[in-house]
Parts: structure tokens; sequence; C-alpha cells
């Protein structure tokens, strides 16, 4: 499976269940689409990226966090294109020996995809209008407070 | 020669589309001086270039750096996945 795809992610899929015997910790994040923002009730959102670099950084954050909580697997899977309310934007597996390094590197590997990989999220609201989230910058000499408060 | 710009996120509507290419007379030397260049072009982009990141391929570039023989850039807005 790839990291980026346009088709509903297969979350079952990703587990890994039938590999790892090692592993007695899987930690599984799911992001799904909310009908807010800051306010606003939103209808739908469109996923851009920019895909030869959002598919090698994202690579590079499931290798780190294998070396850095010693985990065995580890997996993200992010969705492109028009979403609505409920649907699965993003899926990431962590499997480990113990549910520590699991949690951890579950939590670690979101956030460094949302704050690191060129993806965009635009959002449609219900009085029709649309608007372009606020992000992270992601130039190499970007200054930490260049990431917007509107996206934790 | 031809330098040649590519978009995404909010920068598309700014650029008036998703790529966008123009003639020089000779190339510029730096990546900050093509997106001087490029701002002459399209104006709007000027007050989104600083939050920028420039990229070649999968090569993030610092605005000193040489500009690519190619004389294609990318330029991506700040990302906001998840």
């Amino acid at each position: 499976m790839t990291h980026l795809t346009h088709d509903p992610i297969d979350i079952q899929s990703l587990l890994a269940l039938d590999q790892y015997p090692e592993c007695g910790g899987l930690a599984l994040f799911v992001g799904t689409v909310r009908n807010h923002h800051q306010g606003l009730p939103v209808v739908s959102l469109t996923y851009t990226a920019y895909p030869p670099l959002a598919i090698k950084r994202i690579a590079d954050i499931e290798q780190q966090a294998c070396q850095r909580f010693g985990l065995s697997y580890c997996r993200v899977v992010h969705r492109l294109g028009l979403l609505h309310i409920g649907d699965v934007a993003i899926a990431c597996v962590a499997r480990a020996g113990h549910r520590g390094q699991a949690f951890d590197a579950c939590r670690y590997v979101v956030d460094e995809v949302k704050h690191q990989a060129p993806i965009w999220k635009e959002e449609r609201y219900a009085n029709g209008s649309s608007a372009y989230v606020q992000g992270c910058c992601i130039r190499p000499d970007a200054q930490p407070e260049t990431c917007d408060g509107d996206h934790p | 020669m031809n330098l040649s710009f590519e978009f995404y996120g909010e920068l598309i509507p700014l650029a008036g589309g998703e790529r966008y290419t123009f003639r020089v007379a000779g190339m510029p030397a730096t990546v900050a001086e093509a997106l001087a260049l490029l701002v002459d072009h399209c104006p709007a982009l000027q007050p989104r270039l600083s939050r920028c990141a420039v990229v070649h391929d999968t090569e993030v570039l610092l605005r000193s750096d040489p500009l690519p023989d190619s004389g294609h850039l990318v330029l991506l807005p700040p990302v906001a996945g998840g």
C-alpha cells in the first residue's frame, strides 16, 4: 500500500497482524474529517499533495520512528482528494514489544507527518466558501514559530 | 531560456494556475534571484513567498542555492496534512 491514496484507507491491511510475532503492543491512530474548524461549519475537505516529497518524508518519518522507539513496524497512509465528514484522512500504525513505545511512536509520527509532509487541506464551509488551512512552513531555514496555531 | 514554476495549495489561485513559465534573457544564478523574477510576473505571490519552501524534485533548496540547471522550481506553501 502506498503512503498516499485517493481511495478509502484499508485500515485492517495496515495492521500487519500476521507478522511481527515479537510485538505485544499495537497503537493505531485514525484521523477523521470533523464538521467544524475555528467555529465554522465544515462540510467537506480536499487534500492535495506534492507526492515526490510527501512520500519520501513519510517514509523517512516511519524509519526514524522505528529507530527512535524501537518499533518493529510503522506505517502511515494519508488520503487525498475530496473527503466528507467522518471519512478517514490519515491512519498510522506503530507496533512494538510493549504498548508504551507504540503509543509514543504513534503520536510522534502523526505530529511529524502533519508538520513535515507537503500535504494541504482546503476546507469547504456550509456557506459555500472555502479556505486552505494555514499550517507549518517547511523551509529548511524556517523558524519554529512559523507553524500556525490552527494546525496543532 | 525558460524559467518555470510549479505551485501547490493556496499558491495556485494566487498564481492563476498550477504552472507558470516565462522566458528570461539569462538564467538567474540563485533560487532567490529566480523568485525575484517570479514576483515581477506574479506580484500576488509576494506576500506568501517568505513562508514557502522551494524544491527541486525531492530536494528542498535554500534561497542562496544555485538555480537547478532545469530552471524548474516547485513552490510549497505551509503544509497542513492530517
